[in-house]
């Protein structure tokens, strides 16, 4: 176990991480889903308290317990008054190292987990990354749904949990993290006391084969009576660890990722065709992927398509221009201090380095490597990672409002 | 610039208030944790005070002032920040508009002289106005038309108040969007954007001689607006529930149940927080240990008491499962709020909901955004920033029968509204494609 530690003293509080190496991306094909129940089990029932004694210990001592899900890992985010950090650590342990992962327990977390899928088709964001990840990731672990299917969260089992969680939640794989309103002495004491409890350390998940692009598709995720269209289009890019990740990500930048960017000056400032709209990278350790988010009404759904792929074709083909990088470069620079500015902040980069396979100094270094950025860097790795050809589009709305040439339409309750 | 008042804020900061001659209030925190600043800009306008046929004014004028102004070309006032490495935005909501920018530390002058500038000297286009307006109406459609929380909270407000102008969306109607013209949002810059109406709020590594100097060297010469804010309508008191109820494409029902409450300057706000906290606060909370872990007839429970300056609501918020029912939920509200207004909480129930009402405070001034928001929002809400230090002091007061006394008070029938949203059709069999 090796623990990351951010002082700092200004409010009475102490985040604790736990972040354990083993993601969604890592579910067995047909256990999809399994990541997230076996970790929200350790907490139903630890250290020989039930489950309502748990529940009950956190909120007396004021901590707000959370899960944080990337494709490659999962975290407990725990923030808790400083007074009480080592009682709130205590109970930690026992959740990650004494489970007690009953059998009822399990059975409720998987109706739980039924219900869950019920919500999310309730919110459209939320549905249209969901089917774009399946599609534009078809066949890569990280096309896999972190919250599962019907099918596949009827067939865990609550040994299958407890493998999980003896496969992957030991000495060697457990990443403490504090943040806060403590010394580094006290942190790493409570941080050994934690290790003392855990598992001899076991393997760690094997790397995931990179992330590759598709051919080009558009699916139409049909759900009645909506007023919009709620899309996203992308596909895979690079890892970031790759030497092109940074150029690609000042490129992404200047498309889409500010204000007067390309992307949102034509289509927010000038047409008012969508309220969100913008790109972004989202990282994942095998490979990212490019995204470009955009929610025109209906009726504008097919005309904002055209020009959001028009646009983008443009800048594929050419990049950006030079004073588009350093506009980028600037902005990027110029934002890095708010990345890093609080503890817990500093804390979570550090956390998705380690997770991502990034070097310890990688934030440190970070303004320093994106300034030595050239332009015609940035434009060969826009030209070389930027694929309009490999777009994966995915468009919730309403059928029979919308007509998309080729799309495949699904109805929206079907994944 | 005349010095107002100091305060302590936590065991090494302190924050100030100054005020120019032209009314501008003007609050700093020398924060030195990080190369940052927070520079916010509240103004006392917010959906209270828009007339019958147009509302949304605002928040429409809150995405205007992005805009052109006599000093700036259009698209120049995000350039400039961007290109520093800022982050702008804004907020609207019943009592206030808030403008942020987040920049590093060493660019505070931009912020200064660009917010100044947009005080006094935005220029409006129809053709901006036009854009803008069909933004704003994808935004609802987003926020309400397709989103069903969104929607759900809507009809809440429309229902619950009759004659205070809580009663309308800070979105707006569809309809009073759509008929916002040029003349209308100039008319409401000149009425509500004054110095005499805002208050800057600035946190950050700063120093404070030199951010007063930059202030007052470009706010100074702006002049104060003779402004005569109209008195909201009073709500009267609710004599009966309210219910309706809608049908949309969801799976499973959702239902709010929503009590009048009092203003958050009230005595009472933090007793009747804190009686909503035993009720549905964190997972061994009363409703939550009912409804989502025993009966398993909800997915998830939470309650909350609007930060307003007019009295408003005490909300709680119910997501049914598929086969669960809001008279289920209904049942066990109306038990355990007979329960609280019968029988204070025991000592240790009531240090439970006391202890994760202290970490969310503290958890609302992490950063330095975190901070002037606070600030921020209690100077203008409350009429005094000190209000946020007082609020933490009354919260380690509040005993177990000022909570019963809250909720037999507060959690009344009478004076409930309901709106509940059913599935409109049957339930999908979630059946599974093989499709990939």
């Amino acid at each position: 176990m090796s623990v990351l530690i951010e002082e700092n003293h200004d409010l009475p509080l102490v985040d604790v991480e736990a972040l354990v190496p083993a993601g969604h991306a890592y579910d067995p094909p047909g256990k999809e889903g399994l990541a997230r129940h076996a970790f929200e089990l350790l907490r139903r029932g630890a250290g020989g308290r039930s489950r309502a004694e748990v529940d009950a210990a956190f909120d007396a001592l004021g901590a707000e317990v959370g899960a944080t899900h990337y494709a490659d890992g999962i975290a407990y985010s725990v923030r808790c008054l400083a007074r009480n950090v080592e009682p709130t650590l205590a109970l930690l342990r026992d959740v990650l190292f004494r489970p007690a992962l009953a059998e009822d327990e399990h059975l409720r977390l998987q109706r739980e987990g039924l219900a869950a899928l019920d919500d999310m088709r309730d919110d459209d964001a939320t549905l249209a990354s969901r089917y774009f990840d399946r599609y534009a990731l078809a066949g890569h672990p990280y096309g896999r749904t972190g919250l599962g299917t019907r099918a596949s969260l009827e067939s865990l089992s609550r040994d299958d949990a407890a493998a999980w969680a003896e496969r992957n939640v030991h000495a060697a794989s457990v990443r403490l993290g504090f943040a806060g309103d403590l010394s580094a002495a006290r942190a790493e004491a409570l941080a050994a006391a934690a290790l003392d409890a855990a598992p001899a350390a076991g393997a760690l998940p094997p790397p995931l084969p990179p992330v590759t692009s598709g051919e080009r598709r558009t699916v139409l995720v049909d759900k009645p009576e909506r007023a919009q269209a709620n899309v996203v289009l992308g596909h895979a890019a690079p890892p970031p660890s790759h030497p092109d990740a940074l150029a690609l990500a000042v490129a992404s930048t200047a498309f889409g990722g500010t204000f007067t960017s390309r992307l949102v000056s034509e289509v927010r400032v000038k047409r008012g065709w969508s309220y969100s709209v913008g790109c972004r990278i989202h990282r994942a350790r095998a490979g990212h992927t490019f995204r470009i988010r955009v929610v025109p009404s209906a009726d504008r759904c097919v005309d904002t398509l055209a020009l959001v792929l028009d646009l983008y074709a443009g800048f594929a083909s050419a990049g950006p221009t030079d004073e588009e990088v350093a506009f980028a470069q600037s902005y990027l620079a110029g934002g890095h201090a708010f990345d890093v500015a609080t503890a817990s902040d500093r804390l979570e980069r550090r956390l998705e380095a380690a997770l991502w396979g990034l070097p310890p100094d990688h934030h440190r270094t970070y303004v320093r490597r994106l300034t030595a950025v050239t332009p015609d860097e940035v434009r060969a790795a826009a030209v070389r990672w930027l694929r309009p050809e490999a777009m994966v589009v995915t468009v919730v709305a309403s059928a029979d409002a919308i007509e998309l040439a080729g799309a495949d339409v699904v109805p929206y309750d079907s994944y | 610039m005349r010095f107002e008042t100091r305060h302590p804020f936590g065991p090494a900061l302190t924050v100030e208030r100054h005020r120019l001659d032209n009314g501008l209030g003007v609050i700093l925190l020398r924060d030195p944790a990080a190369p940052v600043v927070a520079y916010q800009t509240w103004f006392r306008v917010g959906s209270r005070h828009e007339a019958a046929g147009k509302t949304g004014i605002a928040h429409l004028f809150e995405h205007l002032m992005f805009n052109q102004t006599e000093n700036l070309p259009a698209g120049e006032f995000d350039r400039q920040m961007e290109l520093a490495g800022g982050e702008t935005n804004a907020a609207t909501w019943v009592d206030w508009t808030y403008y942020r920018d987040s920049l590093p530390a060493d660019k505070l002058e931009l912020a200064v002289r660009l917010e100044s500038d947009r005080m006094r000297n935005l220029t409006l286009t129809d053709a901006q106005v036009d854009s803008e307006r069909e933004v704003v109406c994808n935004e609802r459609r987003l926020t309400v038309d397709d989103d069903v929380e969104g929607f759900l909270f809507e009809e809440l407000y429309k229902l619950a108040f009759d004659h205070h102008p809580y009663h309308h969306p800070t979105i707006g109607w569809m309809e009073d969007i759509q008929g916002i013209s040029t003349a209308d949002a100039r008319a409401f810059y000149r009425a509500f954007y004054a110095p005499n109406r805002a208050t800057v709020v600035v946190v950050g590594d700063i120093d404070t001689e030199t951010t007063l100097r930059l202030i007052a060297t470009h706010y100074g010469p702006i002049s104060p607006a003779d402004v005569r804010e109209p008195a909201a309508a009073p709500e009267p008191p609710q004599a009966g529930e309210r219910r309706a109820r809608f049908a949309k494409p969801v799976a499973a029902e959702r239902a709010v149940y929503a009590y009048k409450a009092p203003a958050q300057g009230d005595a009472d706000w933090l007793p009747l927080l804190a009686a909503a906290e035993i009720l549905t606060g964190g997972q061994s909370s009363r409703l939550w240990r009912e409804l989502v872990v025993e009966r398993e007839v909800a997915t998830s429970v939470s309650a909350a008491v609007t930060p307003f300056r007019d009295p408003g609501l005490c909300q709680i918020y119910v997501t049914l499962k598929r086969d669960g029912s809001c008279d289920a939920a209904e049942d066990a509200i109306d038990r355990a709020v007979a329960a609280l207004a019968a029988a204070p909480p025991d000592a240790v129930e009531l240090a439970k909901a006391k202890n994760r009402l202290e970490t969310s405070f503290w958890s609302e001034l992490d950063g330095v955004d975190g901070k002037a928001e606070s600030l921020g929002h209690y100077e203008t809400t409350l009429g005094d920033h000190r209000a946020l230090f007082d609020a933490g002091r009354r919260l380690a007061d509040v005993g177990a029968e000022d909570v019963r006394r809250a909720a037999a008070a507060y959690l009344v029938r009478d004076a409930r509204t309901v709106v509940v949203v059913e599935p409109s059709g049957e339930p999908a069999d979630d059946d599974e494609d093989d499709a990939a």
